[in-house]
């Protein structure tokens, strides 16, 4: 005979209660292993298995316990008897929330009425905001529940409640808790890769660096260090990217603050004619030519390392506006391109080219050129990305529309299904 | 035709199947999906009533029983839950609106408690939106509430200047949108902000030529869009990037037959609906998100949708909205 929802329900509580569960799992088959203490369930070590098959009757005795609790059916939608609760100070009512809750966040962390339930608990006292940290790690180790809003937005929310509580303690470092932060993001993502709020929690995180701190810039120098090892062995990772030039940016705001404005800039700002910054010293501003300077060479040498990797081209796109943003803010001309030390062992020349124009041009032409006489698919889509980016930068540069037109006509060659280069091409005949 | 055959390869769309598929959702309460998706259930209603109007059978669902289901779950403080029971939200607030608008029955509900309601969403001194009172900040928030008042005719209670503010700091380098400053951009995210950017008359603020290369860069080989570089094509992005492209007046950049091909390749001919690529297993959202990226690529058999509101072109007519697309705004190239 198969389990009562009750039973099962009461069951699953009494093992979380009484284990420390480190991981949690859901078993697409029957529990096969000689029934013990913890049958249809399986702990091994500290890790639980929740049969799938049980998962709806288990999903609905809490979701019966908790709306129940928590709405008032008299007031329609309405309620506020989670606060009643906490201003009689009935405890049973209480825990049985805080059961319920918890095991419909294991089973749906999507369900936000449960996690602001807790967030009002913890608001009260009743839950400890670190203990909740913990049990959202927990909900992360099934790899499906950390691609959803709810649950991450609700670790921020105890992150900021955490500080605030902590607001006129002096031994509080925030660091310290943004460092507790990195490994479980890192584990996440290794998990889920490419996962938007994974990666959109850890630029939270590193925007919330103080610039003005030491110890904020080794965090910040330590996470530089982590991206650059992930962007290595992720080539085709956009978010690892995309963090890693949040990374970069923060990095030069620790040169000079001014850098901060990157945000919300179009193309058509970076046109116009150069703005000489005020005040700069050469030394800060060398070592942010010099930062972004060895992220493009790094990232040259990865394209050509891994040929067709969309990622990398645009991460080289993103670059090139950099550059120009740069030279747009009077950084670039101060700086003597000979006292740089050669990339990698120096020995190819193309990696060291200094990111100019024409010299970004020559870069695209040798990734073209060397394996041209290859057929191989990853071989074709470094071609296609090579000329794109040359008709990115020419278009950033403003080149003349002779230039762009016959990039288009070379790219309506190599992709010829992309109707957009087409279009593109059927228009220089409406201009003439 | 046996339908193991049809499933290799269909190469039209089967509307019957996709109307009983929507009918039978409300039937299946013993499913674990049911239960795991109950806190939308709203949402999920929104999807599958758009889904059968489009496909001219919007009667499939009962039009009083949705209404009343909609008022139930609303709050005194104007916001709707996900569900009956369930905290009131914006996105939820923003759904119950579009389909109290398809039904055209507004009038059951406290129209100036919503508008309270979504203009007490915004932070006055940034122009963003917050899901709820937890404070969750998102470039979807801000779409659902411009949407939200302009579908009830009240932008007037929100500081559109500084909700507008707030999205252009969400831009990107690329020409995309990302859910917070400085975060990603992704398509869905840059349907969010262009579509905003569209109702308050704000277009001239995307870089649409650079945003339209980005946007075409999605399309995959077999045909499907991404939503993010060196990412898996999905359905919706049938909607998210072909929505933004048609609003910008650049859905002619992208390859119709290919497309038109993936999404029918992602029926399901023995349940019926559309999954997210071909061979998973179907759902409400991407069988609707199938189906407004046909109706945007003028798909026979099927009403047009509009692109910025996601409902039916003629509910927005009848809202008496203007078009705030290409129509307006130049086609690029060609």
């Amino acid at each position: 005979m198969s389990m009562d929802a009750k039973t099962l329900y009461e069951l699953l509580n009494k093992i979380i209660d009484s284990h420390q569960i480190e991981e949690i799992c859901l078993l697409p088959y029957q529990n096969i292993l000689p029934k013990d203490q913890y049958y249809p369930f399986l702990l091994i070590g500290s890790n639980l298995g929740i049969p799938l098959e049980h998962l709806h009757k288990i999903f609905k005795q809490a979701h019966g316990i908790f709306m129940n609790l928590y709405v008032d059916r008299n007031q329609g939608c309405s309620n506020d008897k989670l606060l009643e609760y906490v201003n009689n100070d009935d405890k049973e009512a209480i825990e049985l929330i805080k059961q319920s809750t918890r095991c419909l966040l294991f089973l749906n962390p999507d369900f936000y009425t449960a996690t602001n339930a807790r967030k009002k608990l913890i608001l009260n006292n009743l839950l400890d905001p670190s203990e909740e940290l913990k049990f959202i790690n927990l909900i992360f180790t099934f790899p499906k529940h950390s691609k959803n809003s709810t649950i991450w937005h609700h670790r921020k929310w105890i992150i900021s409640n955490i500080i605030s509580r902590h607001q006129s303690d002096n031994k509080f470092v925030i660091m310290d808790l943004f460092q507790l932060e990195i490994p479980i993001i890192q584990r996440v993502v290794e998990l889920y890769p490419k996962n938007y709020y994974a990666w959109s929690h850890r630029h939270w995180i590193i925007s919330q660096l103080p610039i003005d701190s030491s110890h904020s810039l080794s965090f910040l120098d330590d996470e530089l260090l982590i991206m650059e090892k992930w962007v290595r062995t992720n080539v085709s990772d956009h978010s690892g990217f995309h963090h890693r030039q949040l990374c970069l940016i923060k990095k030069s705001q620790f040169y000079n603050s001014t850098i901060v404005n990157f945000l919300g800039i179009s193309r058509d700002n970076l046109l116009g004619q150069p703005l000489v910054s005020e005040n700069l010293s050469s030394t800060k501003t060398d070592q942010i030519v010099l930062l972004w300077f060895n992220e493009i060479r790094f990232t040259r040498d990865l394209i050509l390392r891994y040929p067709g990797h969309e990622t990398l081209w645009y991460h080289l796109r993103f670059l090139s506006a950099i550059w120009k943003w740069l030279s747009f803010l009077g950084h670039i001309h101060l700086i003597d391109s000979k006292n740089i030390e050669p990339y990698g062992d120096g020995e190819n020349i193309v990696l060291n080219l200094w990111p100019d124009f024409e010299n970004d041009l020559e870069f695209s032409r040798y990734c073209i050129l060397i394996n041209s006489d290859v057929d191989d698919e990853h071989v074709t889509l470094q071609k296609r990305c090579a000329i794109a980016y040359e008709l990115w930068i020419s278009e950033l540069h403003g080149a003349s529309k002779n230039n762009l037109d016959s990039l288009i006509s070379k790219l309506v060659e190599i992709a010829p299904e992309s109707n957009y280069y087409l279009c593109r091409k059927l228009s220089f005949r409406g201009r003439k | 035709m046996t339908s193991t055959e049809k499933t290799e390869r269909p190469s039209e769309l089967f509307i019957d199947l996709h109307v009983k598929y929507i009918q039978s959702l409300d039937t299946k309460k013993d499913d674990l999906e049911y239960w795991l998706t109950e806190h939308l259930r709203l949402s999920g209603v929104y999807w599958g009533l758009t889904a059968l109007d489009l496909m001219n059978n919007v009667d499939a669902l009962n039009k009083e029983e949705v209404v009343k289901y909609v008022v139930s779950c609303q709050h005194d403080n104007g916001g709707f839950g996900g569900h009956i029971g369930h905290d009131p939200h914006l996105l939820y607030t923003h759904y119950a609106v579009l389909i109290l608008q398809i039904e055209d029955s507004l009038d059951a509900v406290n129209v100036e408690k919503i508008v309270e309601y979504v203009a007490s969403r915004q932070d006055r001194q940034t122009g963003a939106f917050t899901g709820d009172e937890w404070g969750e900040i998102d470039t979807r928030f801000s779409y659902s509430a411009i949407s939200c008042l302009s579908l009830l005719k009240r932008l007037d209670a929100i500081d559109v200047k500084k909700a507008t503010e707030f999205i252009m700091l969400c831009k990107n380098f690329d020409g995309g949108f990302g859910s917070t400053p400085g975060a990603e951009s992704h398509a869905a995210q840059i349907f969010c902000c262009v579509g905003a950017l569209a109702i308050v008359n704000s277009l001239h603020l995307v870089d649409a030529d650079l945003l339209g290369w980005w946007l075409c860069e999605r399309q995959l080989k077999n045909g499907g869009l991404n939503g993010r570089p060196e990412k898996l094509e999905d359905v919706c992005y049938s909607w998210w990037v072909l929505s933004a492209l048609s609003i910008l007046g650049r859905v002619h950049w992208i390859n119709k037959e290919k497309l038109i091909d993936f999404i029918l390749t992602a029926q399901d001919l023995e349940t019926g609906g559309i999954a997210d690529r071909p061979g998973d297993m179907v759902d409400v959202f991407h069988t609707l998100f199938g189906l407004t990226g046909l109706s945007l690529l003028g798909y026979p058999g099927l009403k047009l949708v509009d692109p910025v509101y996601c409902l039916p072109k003629y509910v927005v007519q009848r809202v008496g909205l203007a078009e705030r697309y290409h129509a307006k705004y130049g086609g690029g190239f060609t």
